[in-house]
């Protein structure tokens, strides 16, 4: 009997799930749009769910969220998984994105041209600068990127390994694009004292913030307006560095193998909205591109701040050699 | 119950369903590449070098702690020792990142080589306790009981008996250990820092910074034929099991010294889980959605928990009648699941299907992961223990069937119901694998993972208390299913 029932359950799993029609058919029909994206944009306490309902008050459009699961995971998903739109790709898997699928050409009105990092295929919706945030009055904060090397910072840094976190990353760009090279792998070094913990992800890091285990955490400019809306508390605060921030810009696009095309490029104008961007803005935590969304609500309050221009195509290209000259760092 | 080529067909069916994730991507165009490449054989030795130490202290923790737990079974009884077992595998079935979390809260300056072997060996402590505690009763209570009327002091039985004759049993745990921490991705990261690379490391950043299955695919084989060629090397006899034994009231297994080895594991877990958890209880459920999402997900974890529990069992079952040996047996010690995320998309380069193919896809890819683990720990000494009875029914003239049937399974069935147990205990704490194959939160792992990439860390605290009474409830469960269906098989059997 349990040959046979192991047998049998195998052969379901190898026969009935094998799939030989990729897409679903109901996607194709005009009523609906499958959406994939990051889990905490479509979960309840996410900004999804709310776009989502909006969008079919206002088009008859229902949205299909799919989990990406991980960033780095949604390309390889997308062939498996043919969507319409694609949310959450950011300036560090755009070029990847475009080496593994096509994607179409997004128009957009000319009001929607001025963010400074959109591409032809991905359209921005979202950002927030990079830094560093602290507890007020626990420590006075950085003024610039090498102020982190001060004797006052030791042991107090929680950073982000750059190899499996998007701030990591940034924040390895930010040094490298700022600094060059041989000098930004330098001030890494010396940085060593000053560092409490490096972590897989932006969540460890913070949490070992947040249980005041370090002093200064790289997260967003926008992180303190979570706590001061949450958690109705205004302790933390975010560093202004003179050196100007790295942008974490999350972007979304069409893919050519999509079956609903012309409501995807709706939805993607959708997401640009005003009403919209305020509820990726509230919910996110992020920066809206469109910036007078801000008005009225403590995102326009932020102190004034200077952010740095596109990434280095050369260092984004030679990410693995980078990648190993940070790990003989030995951080 | 099966002939000889019968036997040899399923033996093939399962080495191959448990070697599928690789399968599957190789038949999928995915080929490997940098396999052996000077940067990947470094990490290698690394990685070789942080298990070993980490498998030892483990062991050593873990041989302390057993003898902790039977103290508290003969001076508590059998009730309370059970619940301090249970309690002593904790950290196991909280996600792993929160007991990181917990031990620098108390250990900040735990960093480096030192910090991942301590780490490592804390959280499997417990583990390997609850796993030496059954080999004590299973296998040399009895010598116990006869060295304690003649006199034997306690030092003397564990140098003179414990350690040869559980020498075998215990190179199967190092084993076991050695297989977690060898592929274990966040501890390395975390506590090591960059210079801490590990293969499952490599493997991680392959897909998610390059996006190259290919090098991940590479890096896989090597660690699979890295660990298999180890333990092949490591590999000891085992010894026979006896009539599993209640505690006895003598002291020679039993030492109160290792209780609190085996208890600090969990106690800074749950200190570290009193930190705000009311807060977020107080604003989950204030809000609505929250709470439907909280529903879903306890539903969610409870049908991917109970079905890996049930398939585990099921493949355990069907392991156990093939009566593993030679090469196969060797294999089954030696095989370590490809990381999760490569068994994750095999999943779903075998089915795209959505909703309740889903749940089934974990379970499945669940149960492929912790099979090979639980065999090493756990059902090999089991299974290999009754191999005298077998052959003595046969020659008695009992069919394979009826002896699986009515000698087999009722031994089988206490530890079937504390693999399965494991199983759920481990599904319940999953998030990586879940995450990759689900297409929205499914789990309560998964919500939890979610919360903490939002900034609630509040939320997610409190979940995790959640978690840990689902996963207690199912592990439970499962002894208790699995005691009681080997007590009604036995009793037929006995009329």
């Amino acid at each position: 009997m349990a040959l046979s029932l192991l047998l049998l359950s195998l052969g379901l799993w190898w026969t009935a799930g094998r799939p030989k029609v990729p897409v679903d058919a109901s996607t194709a029909a005009a009523g609906s749009l499958k959406v994939m994206t990051y889990s905490s944009f479509m979960n309840a306490w996410g900004p999804g769910p709310e776009i989502a309902k909006r969008y079919r008050e206002k088009t008859g459009v229902q949205i299909e969220f799919q989990d990406a699961g991980d960033a780095g995971l949604i390309l390889e998903k997308l062939k498996l998984f043919p969507v319409d739109v694609v949310i959450g790709l950011d300036q560090f898997s755009l070029d990847l994105a475009r080496k593994k699928a096509e994607w179409r050409s997004i128009e957009r009105k000319t009001d929607e041209r001025g963010f400074p990092w959109n591409e032809p295929e991905f359209v921005a919706y979202d950002w927030a600068p990079i830094t560093f945030v602290y507890r007020k009055g626990e420590i006075e904060p950085p003024k610039n990127l090498r102020d982190l090397l001060d004797p006052r910072f030791a042991g107090t840094i929680a950073l982000e390994d750059p190899r499996t976190s998007g701030p990591g990353l940034q924040f390895l760009m930010w040094v490298l694009g700022e600094m060059g090279e041989e000098k930004g792998f330098e001030f890494l070094a010396q940085l060593k004292p000053n560092i409490h913990s490096v972590s897989p992800s932006w969540s460890t890091a913070y949490g070992a913030f947040k249980d005041k285990r370090a002093k200064l955490v790289l997260s967003y400019m926008t992180s303190p307006i979570y706590h001061l809306i949450e958690e109705k508390s205004d302790i933390y605060a975010a560093a202004v560095l003179e050196d100007g921030h790295q942008p974490q810009i999350e972007f979304a696009g069409v893919p050519v193998s999509c079956r609903n095309c012309t409501e995807a490029d709706k939805f993607v104008r959708f997401v640009l909205e005003p009403e919209t961007q305020k509820q990726i803005m509230t919910k996110n935590y992020m920066l809206p591109v469109e910036s007078a969304t801000t008005a009225g609500t403590p995102f326009a309050d932020l102190p004034p701040f200077s952010t740095r221009q596109r990434l280095s195509k050369d260092l984004l290209a030679r990410r693995p050699e980078l990648f190993e000259a940070w790990r003989k760092l030995g951080l | 119950m099966k002939t000889g080529s019968g036997k040899s067909f399923f033996k093939i069916l399962i080495f191959v369903t448990l070697i599928s994730p690789l399968l599957i991507l190789l038949g999928s165009g995915v080929t490997p590449h940098e396999t052996f490449s000077p940067g990947t054989l470094e990490i290698l030795g690394f990685t070789f070098l942080q298990a070993g130490l980490s498998a030892a202290l483990a062991l050593s923790l873990g041989l302390l702690g057993a003898y902790g737990l039977e103290a508290a079974h003969v001076k508590w009884g059998v009730a309370n020792g059970r619940f301090l077992e249970a309690l002593s595998l904790l950290p196991n079935v909280a996600p792993v990142l929160l007991f990181l979390l917990a031990v620098m809260k108390f250990a900040p300056g735990l960093t480096g080589l030192t910090g991942i072997v301590v780490i490592h060996a804390l959280l499997n402590t417990g583990l390997v306790a609850a796993s030496v505690l059954r080999l004590f009763r299973s296998k040399i209570s009895a010598l116990a009981d006869l060295a304690w009327v003649e006199g034997c002091s306690r030092t003397r039985f564990f140098t003179r008996a414990v350690i040869p004759l559980l020498a075998g049993d215990l190179g199967l745990i190092f084993s076991f250990v050695f297989a977690i921490c060898f592929t274990s991705l966040a501890i390395p990261l975390v506590i090591g820092g960059s210079r801490a690379t590990t293969l499952e490391v490599l493997i991680w950043q392959s897909i998610r910074i390059e996006g190259d299955f290919s090098k991940a695919l590479g890096i896989a084989i090597l660690q699979l034929g890295s660990i298999l060629a180890f333990t092949f090397l490591l590999r000891r006899r085992t010894t026979t099991s006896q009539a599993a034994k209640s505690p006895s009231s003598h002291s020679l297994l039993s030492q109160f010294a290792g209780l609190p080895v085996v208890l600090l594991p969990p106690a800074l877990l749950i200190i570290s889980l009193f930190d705000r958890p009311w807060s977020g209880a107080v604003r989950l459920f204030d809000n609505d959605s929250l709470a439907g999402e909280l529903l879903k997900a306890i539903f969610g974890s409870f049908v991917i928990t109970i079905g890996t529990g049930f398939l585990v069992s099921f493949f355990m079952i069907a392991l156990a009648t093939t009566e593993p040996r030679g090469f196969f047996r060797k294999f089954l010690l030696g095989y370590v699941a490809p990381s999760s995320v490569i068994t994750g998309f095999a999943m779903l380069i075998v089915s795209n299907k959505t909703g309740t193919a889903t749940y089934l896809k974990i379970c499945v890819a669940i149960t492929l992961i912790s099979v090979p683990a639980l065999y090493r720990l756990y059902w090999d000494a089991a299974v290999s223990g009754l191999r005298s009875q077998r052959a003595t029914a046969r020659t008695l003239g009992a069919s394979n069937w009826l002896t699986f049937r009515r000698v087999v399974f009722p031994q089988l069935a206490r530890p079937l119901g504390f693999v399965a147990g494991l199983s759920s205990l481990w599904a319940w704490g999953d998030f990586a694998l879940s995450r990759t194959i689900a297409e929205r939160d499914m789990t309560l792992g998964m919500m939890i993972q979610s919360l903490m990439s939002s900034y609630r860390f509040d939320l997610a605290t409190f979940l995790v208390w959640i978690l840990i009474i689902g996963g207690a409830a199912t592990f439970f469960f499962f002894h208790f299913f699995f005691q009681e269906v080997g007590r009604v098989l036995g009793q037929k059997s006995s009329r």
